[in-house]
């Protein structure tokens, strides 16, 4: 810090300083922020330097990169506006106070009124469709296209554009009539999956999305870096450096929890305790010492919920309990008889 | 797969790797489990030859990290929710969005839509194409015609502009916790 020891100073200049190097270090931790994102090993082995130097650096990171995981959810639902939106109908910012007084008013309505706004503004024909774990849906976008929701799923859709999607968390299947002057395109944690002519399953959960082709093709995130799938492919992406990896699936398996079966080659355990989770509507997890464990078959679920995990522990070879935080797979053996 | 190279150079980089989780705010313990947990996934899974294989390796770390903190802050909580509601509620409808925490992300989304408005036109667009289509900054820049230490200024407007913004939120709620939302104690 460049806080120089001039005598006498006063209390009020010195806080005024001190604000000062915080700002600057703030400053540096957004720098550091945006250039991570494709950052190369110099950018990231100096960033762990200056990390390194002072509390306060790391303190400083922890706020920004926060801040920027908790608009992820968000940003699907926000209105970016560009000069040609604007130039068009200039009135809108008026149109948000009445809205907040007139028809509302209120105490905490207008904060309210301006995301409800949001929604019947702009992107008024936006609209959201959750699922509670175990319950499953299915939304028509058009007489050929249709989207099914597992358990545990949030999405939003557009009343006025078929061709939308976004998967905000979840697991869902699409079933996607194919246009190629208008492609279906679904938003998924700051990418996109765009179809052309498809059967294809998205997950995204824990900062994580998984796509899977049943049927036809898909292109992940279009433009530069853009990755193509074919049927009986997957992708994985993490998040991050070299972030995609492309991998060969079963098509059957593709979507398969539609029809009750969740089918599996070599997946980690904490993937299938997550479906798991999803189908049937209970929680369960994977202990950490055998979250990575490998399962490979079929899964065909009962209809019994949660009655069927105890039944499911020889096939899997773990032990299933329930503890307060819902169900725990362990390793067989350990548990109590 | 040639992926030995990646596993060899994460036992080389542990030391270092462990370093930064610790700068990072782990306690050892916590950072030798994130590591362990890579080094299981770098041998299930077969990844491919990287480029940046060290960058690879921390970005990875640091997504464990963030990964291990969330499920360890949702533990807290649900054990927090458990005293505090000292019923047999079964915590599964923790997870299910109330009302609440649906008034509380409509309230956050209205805050980043304002910041968001409130940039300039050209910051906010980049911001877009950086962050929503995940552009890299060099493309952006040869787009636009600028320089890229010009895209990183716009874009450390548009961070800074929320960073300050999710303090405020954080500031002005003591009692809440972070934005993804739990109970807002406000409301009745």
């Amino acid at each position: 810090m460049r806080i120089a020891p001039t005598g006498g100073i006063s209390q009020v200049k010195e806080t005024a300083m001190s604000r000062e190097a915080q700002d600057n270090i703030r400053a540096r931790a957004i720098e550091w922020h945006i250039r991570l994102r494709d950052g190369d090993d110099a950018t990231w082995e100096a960033f762990a330097g200056w990390l390194a130097e002072d509390v306060r650096h790391a303190e400083a990171y922890d706020a920004v990169e926060a801040a920027d995981q908790a608009i992820d959810p968000l940003l699907p639902h926000v209105v970016i506006r560009e000069a040609a939106n604007d130039q068009g109908e200039p009135v809108q910012p008026p149109a948000r106070r009445r809205w907040g007084r007139g028809l509302i008013g209120g105490t905490i309505a207008a904060s309210v009124a301006a995301a409800v706004l949001l929604f019947s503004g702009q992107a008024s024909s936006r609209y959201d469709v959750v699922t509670a774990p175990g319950e499953r849906r299915v939304v028509a976008l058009d007489a050929a296209t249709e989207v099914t929701l597992n358990g545990g799923t949030r999405m939003t859709f557009d009343r006025d554009d078929p061709r939308f999607a976004s998967l905000a968390s979840g697991e869902a299947l699409f079933r996607v009539r194919h246009d190629v002057r208008n492609p279906f395109r679904l938003e998924v944690g700051g990418n996109v999956v765009e179809d052309a002519g498809t059967v294809f399953n998205v997950v995204h959960e824990r900062n994580e999305v998984r796509v899977a082709v049943a049927e036809g093709k898909i292109v992940y995130n279009p433009g530069a870096g853009a990755v193509s799938l074919d049927a009986g492919q997957s992708l994985v992406d993490r998040g991050g450096a070299a972030r995609v990896k492309v991998d060969d699936v079963p098509v059957a398996a593709v979507g398969a929890w539609k029809t009750g079966s969740l089918i599996y080659a070599a997946a980690p355990l904490s993937r299938v305790a997550d479906e798991l989770s999803r189908a049937l509507g209970v929680r369960i997890a994977a202990a950490p010492s055998i979250a990575d464990r490998p399962f490979s078959g079929t899964i065909t679920l009962d209809g019994s919920g949660a009655g069927q995990l105890r039944r499911l522990s020889p096939a899997l070879n773990v032990a299933i309990e329930e503890g307060p935080d819902g169900w725990i797979m362990r390793p067989a053996g350990s548990a109590a008889p | 797969m040639n992926d030995g190279g990646l596993v060899r150079l994460f036992g080389e980089l542990r030391p270092a790797l462990a370093r930064y989780l610790m700068t990072r705010g782990a306690a050892s313990d916590e950072a030798e489990d994130i590591l362990q947990d890579i080094h299981m996934k770098l041998l299930a899974d077969h990844i491919g030859p990287v480029s940046q294989a060290r960058a690879y390796l921390y970005s990875m770390t640091n997504n464990h990290f963030l990964m291990h903190r969330r499920t360890a802050g949702r533990r807290a909580r649900r054990e927090e929710d458990w005293s505090e509601i000292n019923g047999g509620r079964d915590g599964e409808v923790d997870e299910r969005p109330s009302v609440e925490t649906e008034l509380i992300a409509r309230e956050q989304l209205a805050i980043l839509q304002r910041v968001l408005d409130d940039l300039p036109e050209r910051s906010r667009i980049i911001f877009r194409r950086f962050r929503i289509d995940g552009e890299p900054q060099r493309r952006i820049a040869e787009e636009l015609g600028i320089s890229v230490s010009a895209v990183e200024k716009h874009l450390a407007r548009a961070y800074e502009a929320i960073t300050s913004a999710r303090l405020r939120w954080d500031e002005d709620r003591p009692d809440r916790r972070h934005l993804t939302g739990e109970r807002n104690r406000h409301v009745t």
